[in-house]
């Protein structure tokens, strides 16, 4: 077991700011202290846990903004549910922590620094800056993160502890990082240790009669001599998110960073659900109160990132925006188990590998032109020829081959038909009359409903074309139905 | 010493002359007199192919035969036909409706966009275009000759006649023109001997192919009255293998 720590530095600050990084001094207010600050105001010597009254001593142009929890704690468990692309078990320490056992991963991802450069650019798509530690217990895997070196400084590129270094660096950490057992903290500064490795050295009974059990738990934690059980993020039955931006984004192409995000925890939280979805709506908020919905279908349900995100991309680039967007959501319900192609979707003949190029084409394409936009032939038991043979949407209907007609069908049907001049009772096409062959198909049907009754000739026009026109029996009336194309 | 040549072959439109004597092989047009009279044998594959002609004139039933024979390699897709493909009658012409894609496209660019995708993808045994009222430009032709290149088909593009006057990339162009004695073929523009002329015969009796099995090809017949005095002054043209 491989427990890594995550712990963010500016928790704070990301949660409420996810669309720019400010230039000016900007900081985030916990009561009347400073509990994050942006590099410009850090630069200009404001640092955390200062009061306000100081930190505009320092720095006088100082922008403040009170900090929201609620909004903290969506952000970190949304980057949980995005890390679940790494792991299936992920645990939130909150305030600022989470933990996630990646000692099973490393083979998947290419070892351990594959994993870490994936992990880091997924903290930077949410813009969370954060410190990182990793131990075999859950417990010296937080502690770590206060240590501030990487840890590959004390694993090996296979994630094996190097006992020595390892052990250095935690006897190394200042007894401060005891976040978890404040009181505790305190009175063993005033006992005048410093470090952890200072606390460790002592016997533990006596530790346990001066400072209670809990110490006593906690310093066997660390070691692993303790059961540590983890409670996993729990999901919630539907995946429903959103990002606001405070400046509004105004073209297409920035929003597809917010949209990658957003799809990163969709895929994370597909793959810890172990789901496949066959559906997406996007809903982008406008500046004027408008919203636009995106509704993405797909012809086989799927839950790779990189497909998810291309149609995404391919349906945003069409877009107009006539106001800025102030916020993005993603909604995903529909949400099925995955299977694999066995008899296929398309009710065809071919190869599974065949068909699943097939739909991935079709949803690319279907991103762009619409779902609508494709569609296939379908024949249907009917005798009216405009019921007999038409176009379904690719998942609707299945062709069930009924008999066929005798007499030839023409290739292009016009739909609906076209009704045509006469002269002399003979059918015109352009201004001139078809020549007509003789023994018309006779098709009567729907004597139930709309009684129809048609008498079909196969005509020539004077250019060169091929028609299939009918004689209306109720009203004589001239229609051209097809071309024999 | 003669210097090397052969980097100049990486170029898609260049070969050696010793290959053009031997015949580069197309796909079965299912017309053995259309076949020998292509420079391919038959329909280019990995070659944009232009016909022009009204819709009606049998310019849909020109390809079926090779259609039908495609469709189990892959998938063909008709993009913008100018109006609804019956599915009863691409079933009496032998297409399995299972295998045809329709796709409506908004615009000429979504048009050249799609087609690009599914002639990259791998997936399409044969592509069908059809030019949208506005003409296609210069660019946008060669962009589709050169994706066309890439797929492993016939690709066939649609065009209204009067495209005929314009320019074109695509190595073959084949016209349907009306004639009192029915609707004949006219092989415009081809690598070597072009403006052989074929006649078809009535669109609605070669309809009844597939009820009809005993002449499936019997909707064509050569006639080419400058063909021997071609034949004379062409030696290069090799001779249809019968």
């Amino acid at each position: 077991m491989l427990w890594l720590g995550i712990r963010c530095l500016d928790l704070p600050l990301a949660a409420l700011i996810t669309d720019y990084r400010p230039d000016y001094p900007l900081a985030i207010l916990d009561g009347q202290r400073i509990c994050a600050c942006n590099a410009a105001a850090a630069a200009a010597g404001v640092t955390t846990a200062q009061p306000i009254a100081s930190a505009l001593a320092h720095c006088p142009t100082l922008q403040t903004l009170p900090r929201d929890p609620q909004r903290e704690s969506v952000a970190l468990e949304s980057l949980g549910m995005a890390c679940h692309n790494f792991t299936p078990r992920v645990a939130l320490h909150p305030p600022t922590a989470l933990l996630l056992e990646i000692g099973g991963s490393l083979k998947l991802f290419g070892g351990l620094v594959a994993l870490l450069a994936k992990l880091r650019a997924l903290l930077d798509l949410h813009r969370l800056p954060a410190s990182l530690g990793a131990a075999s217990s859950p417990a010296a895997a937080l502690l770590l993160t206060h240590a501030e070196t990487d840890p590959l400084t004390y694993l090996d590129r296979h994630g094996e502890i190097q006992p020595k270094v390892f052990t250095e660096h935690l006897h190394r950490l200042p007894l401060t990082a005891l976040t978890c057992l404040p009181s505790v903290r305190n009175a063993l500064s005033q006992a005048g240790l410093e470090t952890l490795g200072d606390l460790l050295k002592l016997p533990p009974s006596a530790l346990g009669r001066r400072y209670g059990k809990d110490l006593l738990r906690y310093l066997q934690r660390i070691q692993g001599q303790y059961p540590d059980p983890q409670t996993p993020l729990t999901l919630p039955p539907a995946f429903q998110r959103s990002l606001e931006f405070d400046l509004g984004v105004e073209d297409v192409e920035t929003l597809l960073f917010p949209a990658r995000r957003l799809l990163q925890e969709l895929s994370g939280y597909l793959r810890a659900r172990q789901r496949s979805c066959g559906s997406l709506h996007w809903q982008l908020s406008q500046q004027d109160g408008a919203t636009t919905k995106l509704p993405l279908r797909l012809t086989h349900p799927r839950s790779d990132l990189q497909h998810l995100l291309e149609l995404t991309r391919l349906s945003f680039i069409g877009l107009r925006l006539p106001a800025p967007v102030t916020a993005l959501a993603l909604h995903c319900r529909d949400l099925q188990t995955p299977t694999t192609h066995q008899s296929d979707l398309l009710g065809t003949l071919g190869r599974a590998a065949d068909i699943e190029t097939l739909e991935t084409l079709c949803d690319r394409l279907g991103a762009r032109l619409g779902t609508e936009a494709i569609q296939r032939p379908l024949s249907c038991d009917e005798h009216l020829p405009e019921r007999a043979g038409v176009l379904a949407p690719l998942a609707q209907g299945k062709d069930l081959q009924p008999a066929l007609p005798q007499a030839p069908r023409p290739l292009w049907l016009l739909e609906p038909p076209r009704p045509l001049a006469t002269q002399c009772n003979r059918p015109c096409l352009a201004d001139k009359p078809l020549a007509l062959e003789p023994d018309p198909e006779r098709i009567e049907s729907h004597w139930w409903s709309t009684p129809t009754s048609r008498d079909y000739f196969r005509g020539h026009s004077s250019d060169g074309r091929h028609c299939w026109v009918y004689r209306d029996r109720r009203s004589g009336a001239w229609f051209l139905h097809g071309l024999f194309g | 010493m003669r210097p090397s040549h052969s980097h100049l072959l990486q170029y898609p439109g260049l070969r050696p002359a010793a290959a053009a004597q031997s015949a580069p092989s197309g796909i079965a047009t299912g017309n053995p007199s259309l076949d020998a009279q292509l420079h391919w044998r038959g329909w280019p594959t990995a070659a944009l192919t232009e016909l022009l002609a009204v819709p009606g004139t049998g310019e849909f039933r020109l390809v079926t035969p090779t259609l039908s024979q495609l469709a189990a390699r892959g998938w063909i897709f008709l993009l913008d036909p100018p109006y609804l493909p019956h599915a009863q009658a691409l079933r009496q012409v032998g297409l399995p409706t299972a295998r045809l894609l329709v796709l409506h496209c908004s615009s000429g660019g979504d048009q050249l966009w799609a087609g690009e995708q599914i002639l990259r993808s791998g997936t399409c045994a044969a592509a069908l275009f059809w030019e949208q009222d506005a003409n296609w430009r210069h660019g946008q032709l060669l962009r589709l000759q050169s994706a066309a290149r890439t797929a492993t088909g016939p690709v066939f593009l649609y065009r209204h006649p009067q495209a005929l006057r314009t320019w074109s990339p695509a190595p073959l162009r084949i016209g349907l023109q009306s004639h009192a004695a029915g609707n004949r073929l006219i092989i415009h523009k081809q690598p070597g001997p072009s403006g052989q002329t074929l006649p078809l015969t009535s669109a609605s009796a070669t309809a009844l192919i597939h009820t009809e099995p005993k002449s499936p090809l019997a909707a064509y017949s050569l006639t080419h009255p400058r063909e021997a005095n071609r034949e004379a002054t062409s030696p290069s043209r090799p001779q249809a293998p019968h």
